[in-house]
């Protein structure tokens, strides 16, 4: 059997002009690379990143030294987990605009419950569990009764909203147990766990998108549900997942913001809603061209990092740093969007 | 692709079993002694302390003396618009809501969501309510100025609080503006840093310079360090108000990756706390830091000795509200404005006590009495 196929696009639509065919036994990994198809172009971010890397590392000394390489790589870590747990919805077609709300809803349940004498042990839980209600009440309006989801999770974002401050009193809540951030600002090789726990993310959701059946199948989903579906797939069960893992994994997320923070402070979370869509965008241009993938993101995000930072270390104010970022992703995006017509084309 | 993995496995395994892991948070939770006084800087000191020793002790009462025209105010209402909702604003409106109930005022909150559409919305719905006075919280009236010129038009009596200094001029729209001494109370920030440190202060400042209040608190500090004469130095990361919680903690690390020596770090707002501590941490946790407005978290953090070493606290944020509704409301009756400054006080873990008002705060533990007593002399 065969079937028509688009090559998704970062918006989940499918690319009419670079359409190619792909055999139902296409869904399954072949095995044949890393990192997917894309051309040396797949590469390109990466290397602006290492030449932004050394041209900082030879004109500005401050870069020499490994406590602010480690800082730089370290400071984002929080958005790089919520960038990662965005490509997963953004994957199969659709938008998670809740993921930091659930993620400060959840962290903020869970101080909440340790401040009035509930255990951590079985806080965490409980927090996982409003991850997982979030996560499943998107699922359900959006593949079950068919809410748009950009219009489902920007709700789902404003109730979350509401229900941090709820819990909170409207306060800042200090007094997160020693565990919590020791296992969240804990050391390893000189970096805090919680950049690890984002590596580790980056790595197994590249484990499932690159090697794996389902990774295969939320692509697809997100090309085109029509033929995904005619192909057999759970099309349904496919995005209804999505929308649970990223549920469940932001109110995981939150946990870890609550142990690097230290405390909660419930409006934070709208503070959080775009950047990590943005790095998720940033990641379609990078070694899996057009599509979200988590080692892409991961590249873009740390891009941006070095480049503001150098920015910053160099003295410039903050709307410099904020031009740089717009201009990094609208020049990023053109260009791999550019690259996929002549390739298109050839 | 399993050699790939297996190899993964294999470097992470021996990495962790090579450098085990390192606690992020000692058990101690105890902060770097004070320098030592250098002779040099012994002038420097001389002329910081007794400012310092000075704002340690509690702030005075602040009430009215003049009775207030309660049959006048009857029936009124009052719209308090906040900036946003937080601790602060919700602990505010409290007092002003207990005042109302106290003085017989029907008072409305609400929620200006940081956004300048919704503080319009906010001044436009109390103008189509009747409403006879607005309180603004931490709203620029800038930004609202023609809702305002509305208000004045439709005789509404406007209290803007918490912007600028008490010594600016009022903005059109309004008649006064219940605030603190932002610019003083930065300059005691930065005499404390220089008092603690032996005026051998290295010091970080963190503010966000769209929000007026926070801009005069980080010049205060800038010109404390610079004029003291000392060997001390001051940097100000100035971050975008709509990123304070994604890049305070980034840019803070950078600032003090770059410069090591950096002993103290002075954010001038308490709700920063959260942004700065893992920096502090990340950079090994020396610096201390000191910030101001007195909220019940930080006065715990103080009291427990972890994270901040103090703050410029002003009274509890209820007895703004009460202080804000006896303004308006004397302005509605016709009265004098009392032009009421709010005092700070500097607290440390030296008079912190247990971070309740009644030690923070002594004479501010019975206000409501003092407001309603006075009010019917």
């Amino acid at each position: 059997m065969t079937l028509k196929s688009d090559t998704p696009t970062p918006s989940g639509a499918p690319d009419r002009r670079a359409g190619t065919r792909l055999s139902a036994e296409g869904l399954i990994p072949s095995g044949r690379s890393l990192f997917g198809s894309g051309g040396p172009q797949r590469f390109a971010l990466l290397g602006i990143l290492a030449i932004i890397l050394v041209l900082c590392l030879v004109f500005i000394p401050e870069f020499r030294s490994w406590r602010l390489i480690a800082s730089m790589i370290n400071s984002q870590s929080i958005i790089l987990l919520l960038a990662l747990v965005a490509t997963i919805v953004l994957r199969t077609g659709g938008f998670d605009l809740s993921i930091s709300q659930t993620m400060v809803g959840s962290a903020a349940l869970t101080i909440v419950l340790v401040k009035s004498g509930v255990p951590l042990a079985a806080a965490v839980p409980l927090a996982v569990l409003l991850g997982a209600a979030v996560g499943a009440l998107n699922g359900f309006l959006v593949v079950k009764i068919g809410v748009d989801s950009f219009v489902t999770t920007l709700g789902s974002y404003s109730a979350l909203a509401g229900f941090a401050y709820l819990v909170t009193d409207s306060s800042i809540v200090a007094g997160v147990p020693d565990e919590l951030v020791n296992a969240v600002r804990s050391e390893v090789l000189g970096i805090p766990l919680v950049t690890w726990y984002a590596w580790i993310l980056a790595l197994l959701l590249w484990f499932v998108y690159q090697r794996t059946p389902l990774g295969r199948y939320m692509l697809f989903v997100g090309g085109n549900p029509d033929a995904a579906r005619l192909a057999g797939i759970r099309v349904q069960a496919v995005r209804f997942g999505a929308y649970l893992a990223s549920g469940i994994l932001s109110s995981l997320v939150g946990l870890i913001f609550l142990g690097y923070f230290g405390a909660v402070d419930p409006g934070t979370g709208g503070q959080y809603m775009l950047q990590p869509l943005a790095a998720a965008f940033l990641g379609t241009t990078a070694i899996v061209i057009g599509r979200f993938n988590s080692l892409g993101t991961v590249v873009a995000l740390y891009l941006l990092i070095v480049g503001i930072t150098g920015l910053q270390v160099l003295g410039a104010q903050t709307w410099v740093t904020n031009v740089f970022y717009g201009l990094a992703l609208m020049i990023a995006v053109a260009a791999s969007k550019l690259a996929g017509r002549k390739k298109a084309l050839r | 692709m399993r050699k790939t993995t297996a190899t993964l496995v294999g470097l992470g395994v021996l990495a962790f079993a090579l450098t085990g892991c390192t606690p992020a948070v000692s058990s101690d939770g105890g902060t770097a002694a004070s320098a030592p006084v250098d002779a040099a800087n012994a002038d420097c000191v001389s002329a910081v302390t007794p400012d310092v020793e000075a704002a340690m002790e509690p702030s005075a009462l602040v009430a009215p003396e003049a009775p207030l025209d309660l049959a006048g105010l009857a029936g009124k209402k009052i719209w308090y618009i906040t900036n946003s909702q937080n601790q602060f604003s919700t602990e505010m409106s409290t007092g002003v809501e207990e005042a109302g109930k106290a003085a017989g005022v029907d008072v409305t909150v609400f929620d200006g969501q940081n956004s300048t559409s919704r503080y319009s919305e906010g001044i436009n719905q109390a103008i189509a309510q009747g409403a006879d006075g607005i309180i603004l919280m931490a709203v620029q009236p800038a930004v609202v100025k023609e809702d305002l010129a509305a208000a004045e038009a439709a005789g509404i009596k406007v209290l803007s609080t918490l912007n600028g200094d008490p010594d600016e001029p009022v903005a059109a729209g309004t008649f006064g503006n219940l605030t603190a001494d932002y610019t003083a109370d930065g300059e005691l920030m930065g005499k404390w840093a220089l008092y603690d440190s032996g005026c051998a202060a290295d010091v970080v400042v963190v503010q966000s310079s769209p929000v007026h209040v926070w801009d005069l608190a980080a010049k205060g500090i800038e010109a404390a360090i610079t004029d003291s004469g000392s060997d001390s130095s001051v940097k100000v990361l100035d971050i975008d108000p709509a990123k304070i919680a994604t890049d305070t903690t980034s840019q803070l690390q950078t600032a003090l990756q770059v410069d090591p020596d950096v002993n103290y770090v002075l954010p001038v707002w308490d709700s920063a706390m959260p942004f700065i501590s893992p920096a502090i941490a990340a950079s090994g946790g020396t610096a201390k830091v000191l910030a101001h407005d007195g909220i019940s978290a930080s006065l715990e953090l103080i009291a427990s000795g972890k994270d901040q070493q103090g703050t410029v606290a002003m009274p509890p944020p209820g007895w703004i509200g009460w202080a804000a509704f006896d303004e308006v409301g004397r302005a509605i009756t016709g009265a004098a404005d009392p032009g009421y400054v709010i005092p700070t006080r500097l607290v440390t873990s030296d008079n912190v006590g247990d971070g309740s008002v009644g030690d923070v705060s002594p004479n501010y533990a019975d206000y409501q009495t003092a407001f309603t007593s006075a009010w019917s002399k």
